[in-house]
């Protein structure tokens, strides 16, 4: 599963960004460039699904990878490029349907809130069930402790409906995914006298590695999320867990600020001294913002006819490299006008996607 | 029912006290400064978790060991101790705000050494009214003691800003010239010092040689497989831990085994620790990083893969078999190069000379905080934090660092250097003298039970079952209580899913 991930990133950025950006990408760093490459190379529902991963684990698994053949890296390990024999493994459709399942620039900020409250919620309502008051909860953080507490004490005197209504709605999400998986989220849970595997554990028992299972885990959450999202009338008890989730509009605070102020009515020159910014800095908010919005008007710096002869040549090259778009057009137009169109068509193209 | 006993009973549900308790707190609670060196598992910390209940104003307690704080104060709130608080350079800065803002609604308040150097912690506590002060891991303070702390030094001034509560030192591992260092450090001259025996009766001891590291691996599966017991196998490095877990899983597929190290995520070691408390797992293997705060009665066996660096450790990491009083066993596997491991250890703990003048040299160029450079230093000499540490300290001691600053005086450069050089040798053969005390330990063929203890205390007890394996003990004639395991879950998802959530049909 994991590797089908690198691989789907690798054969998407096609050479065009380092490692370690999809090493930024899967751990959801929220910078502009990588929000922006999440974008471009339409990489969005890998967006933070790998938080814990560290540029180490990365390296080796990628040098494995190239062991394999499926990748074959520049000089210094930079870039790669996939390979047939990687190619070979995304054609399988059903392992390339099971990636749509990931959702993460959606989920991003949700999705590990979700995982850890639904374990400590379960763990706290069956413990006390069995009369035990004196549990180590397996969760520490403060947060999530605190936000269980709220729930616990909104339901305690109705604890077995509660373990009830929780055990049917998991019992009928886990129905809709791939047993295996509905297999390893059960392990995962702790009960009472009973705790949850490890990671490392699960690897050892479902014989894939670490980095499958922390992934696989990620994506049993994100479709427990879409299916709550779709089903909330069907999965009450589930939704509170979710009940503060508010979809996140996916740009820097920075971008924010410039947004901010361009729908007040000001310029680029202004924006640029009220802000004491950089041209090129202001322009990155702009194309950051293209990106997230689909409905920003984009002809005050594109009209409307170059906007569709930049568009032509990008989809006849079917390439994200700027300079060679650039020389095509015969340089007729600035990097910041095609990195905007490219911005612009690709916001579209999802929103169309998501339409239909 | 005496007094004391009704109060334990009422604030822990505890019936009666363990060896030491009573005496300690009664001299705490009658204001006398106290040393206490009792073994680990023994109950130290009641000894001021049941003051902090009945005296009036807070305690504090300073611990070098984070994890084992954040366990006890997660285990204090799961029991109804809720007024009590960690702090530390973990939490993040608006929970500390929040809790420096509300201090006095605590009864007891742990702290990290590095905390001590906070004006502002110290200056809101000597607000309060602090009723005692407690030094765990008291050793710390010793610069001989295998785990020195420079930050335990600022103990004495510490306690003489919060106006000289009484205190409480605590140790499981003080040689008679470590205990000299404690009373000396914290300037607390009347200390009554309540010193129990570190030898523990119901643990036999043994020491296997092998030829080879590969057969410490297959000496362990055939004894493991004879003995189905709760097992915590130590070794010195994380690879090696996984490295033997898959052997043992593979090789006895009725026991349930899994590795345990620092580099693992916090949750999964939290389940790590937790199933193995619930005799979920029967096998553990681990590095040090496992067993602070591990407080499970019924391990039998301890094994030693790989030694630690001193003794001390040792003792300290055996002691963890046998709580409940059963027979348990300490057994330590020996190959040739078993001492290069443990000598890389001590390596690291200390700088290499060579880069003091160097480092001295960057700072003063810099012209920056020393604060400032601390990453960069660590990268562009290539010392670790340990060494760093040490090597802060000891500027900072000699005056060439001074208010984060690093003085420009050049003669005096070369005589500190030349002192903090010897200092380093001095060091480095004290550490391998305690290393080469405990390899001895492993190939003497004398009483192994006296040999370990002997240096702590004037005698060792009677074994409760054997000794050790140079006087009679045999793992042939061990009958250690073997438990019942529950089956191995053979359960569907759904059947899984059922029990786990309490849903009978
Ligand atoms: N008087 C007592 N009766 C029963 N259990 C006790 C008593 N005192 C302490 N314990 C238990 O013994 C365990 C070990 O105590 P701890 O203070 O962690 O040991 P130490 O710090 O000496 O290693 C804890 O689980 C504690 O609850
Ligand atoms: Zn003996």
């Amino acid at each position: 599963m994991f590797i089908t991930v690198l691989l789907d990133c690798i054969r998407k950025i096609n050479s065009e960004r380092s490692i370690s950006s999809i090493y930024h990408l899967l751990t959801g760093k929220r910078s502009a460039q990588t929000l922006q490459d999440a974008h471009l190379y339409q990489l969005e529902n890998y967006f933070g699904i790998y938080k814990t991963i560290t540029r180490d684990e990365l390296a080796s698994v990628i040098k494995q990878l190239e062991r394999q053949k499926c990748i074959e890296s520049n000089q210094n390990a930079e870039t790669a490029q996939i390979s047939v024999v990687g190619k070979g493994l995304l054609d399988d459709a059903s392992i390339f349907l099971e990636l749509t399942g990931f959702n993460g620039m959606k989920y991003e900020n949700i999705s590990s809130h979700l995982e850890q409250r639904l374990l400590l919620l379960i763990q706290t309502i069956t413990n006390i069930e069995a009369r035990n008051n004196r549990f180590v909860a397996i969760v520490e953080d403060v947060g999530t402790q605190q936000f269980v507490k709220e729930i616990y004490n909104t339901m305690k005197n109705r604890r077995r409906e509660w373990l009830r209504g929780l055990f049917k709605e998991i019992h009928s999400f886990l129905r809709t995914i791939p047993q295996n998986q509905a297999s390893i989220f059960v392990d995962r849970l702790t009960g009472y006298d009973q705790f949850g595997l490890s990671k490392e554990q699960l690897a050892q028992k479902y014989q894939v590695s670490k980095h499958d299972i922390a992934v696989t885990l990620q994506l049993i959450i994100h479709k427990l999320l879409t299916f709550l999202l779709n089903e909330t009338k069907n999965s009450l008890y589930l939704s509170t867990l979710i009940k503060d989730y508010v979809e996140q509009t996916f740009i820097t605070n920075s971008a924010a600020e410039t947004l901010n102020l361009f729908q007040r009515g000001y310029n680029l020159e202004q924006i640029m001294s009220i802000r004491k910014l950089k041209e090129s800095t202001i322009h990155d908010h702009l194309v950051e913002i293209a990106y997230a919005d689909a409905d920003f008007n984009i002809e005050p710096f594109v009209t409307k006819d170059s906007f569709v002869e930049i568009a032509r040549v990008i989809d006849e090259l079917d390439s994200r490299k700027l300079k060679v778009i650039k020389q095509h057009l015969n340089e007729n137009y600035s990097y910041f006008q095609i990195r905007l169109v490219m911005a612009a068509m690709q916001s579209h193209h999802k929103r169309g996607s998501e339409l239909s | 029912m005496n007094q004391l006993e009704t109060l334990l009973e009422k604030h822990f549900s505890l019936s009666t006290f363990r060896k030491g308790q009573k005496e300690i707190i009664q001299d705490l609670l009658a204001g006398n400064d106290v040393l206490g060196v009792l073994p680990t598992g023994s109950g130290k910390s009641l000894c001021y978790q049941l003051p902090a209940k009945l005296l009036d104003g807070v305690v504090i307690v300073v611990s070098p060991l984070i994890s084992l704080m954040i366990d006890q104060v997660k285990q204090l709130r799961a029991n109804g101790f809720k007024e009590v608080v960690a702090l530390n350079s973990f939490l993040d800065r608006s929970m500390k705000k929040k809790v420096l803002n509300n201090l006095q609604q605590y009864k007891l308040i742990y702290l990290s050494p590095e905390m001590l150097q906070n004006k502002f912690l110290i200056e809101r506590l000597s607000r309060l009214h602090v009723s005692l002060f407690v030094v765990d891991e008291a050793h710390c303070i010793s610069q001989w003691g295998h785990e020195f702390r420079p930050d335990y030094l600022k103990l004495a001034s510490t306690i003489e800003l919060l106006g000289h509560p009484t205190i409480l030192a605590l140790s499981a591992t003080a040689t008679p010239d470590v205990q000299q260092d404690i009373v000396k450090h914290l300037h607390a001259k009347k200390m009554i010092k309540h010193i129990y025996p570190m030898d523990r009766d119901n643990i036999a001891f043994a020491v296997e040689q092998f030829d080879h590291i590969d057969d410490k691996l297959n000496y362990l599966v055939d004894l493991l497989k004879n003995y189905p017991v709760p097992t915590m196998i130590y070794f010195s490095s994380r690879v090696w831990t996984e490295k033997a877990a898959e052997v043992l899983t593979s090789k006895l597929p009725h026991q349930r085994t899994a590795f345990y190290h620092g580099g693992m995520e916090q949750q999964d070691r939290i389940l790590i620790q937790q199933q193995f408390m619930a005799d979920q797992l029967d096998i553990v293997c681990c590095t040090s990083a496992f067993g602070m705060g591990i407080d499970k009665a019924n391990i039998r066996l301890v094994v030693h893969f790989h030694l630690p660096t001193q003794l001390e450790s040792f003792i300290q990491e055996l002691g963890r078999a046998g709580r409940d009083g059963k027979s348990s066993v300490s057994l330590v596997l020996l190959a040739p190069n078993d001492d290069v491991l443990p000598k890389m250890l001590i390596d690291s703990e200390l700088p290499d000379p060579s880069v003091i003048k160097p480092i001295i040299h960057h700072l003063q160029n810099q012209g920056q905080t020393v604060d400032n450079q601390v990453e960069v230093i660590m990268e562009h000499f290539n010392v670790n934090e340990t060494q760093w540490r040490f090597l802060r300290y000891q500027l900072e001691k000699q005056g060439m660092i001074v208010d984060n600053q690093v003085i420009t005086n050049v003669e005096k450069i070369e005589e500190v250097m030349k002192m903090i050089i010897d200092l380093i040798r001095r060091r480095k053969n004290y550490k391998q003298e305690k290393l080469d005390e405990l390899l001895e330990w492993s190939v003497n063929k004398q009483c192994r039970r006296k040999g370990l203890f002997s240096s702590f205390q004037t005698t060792v007890g009677q074994p409760k079952y054997a000794c050790c394996d140079v006087c009679d003990f045999r793992f042939t004639d061990w009958e250690p209580p073997i438990e019942r395991k529950s089956e191995f879950s053979s359960l569907n998802w759904e059947e899984q899913l059922k029990q786990v959530m309490m849903q009978g049909d």
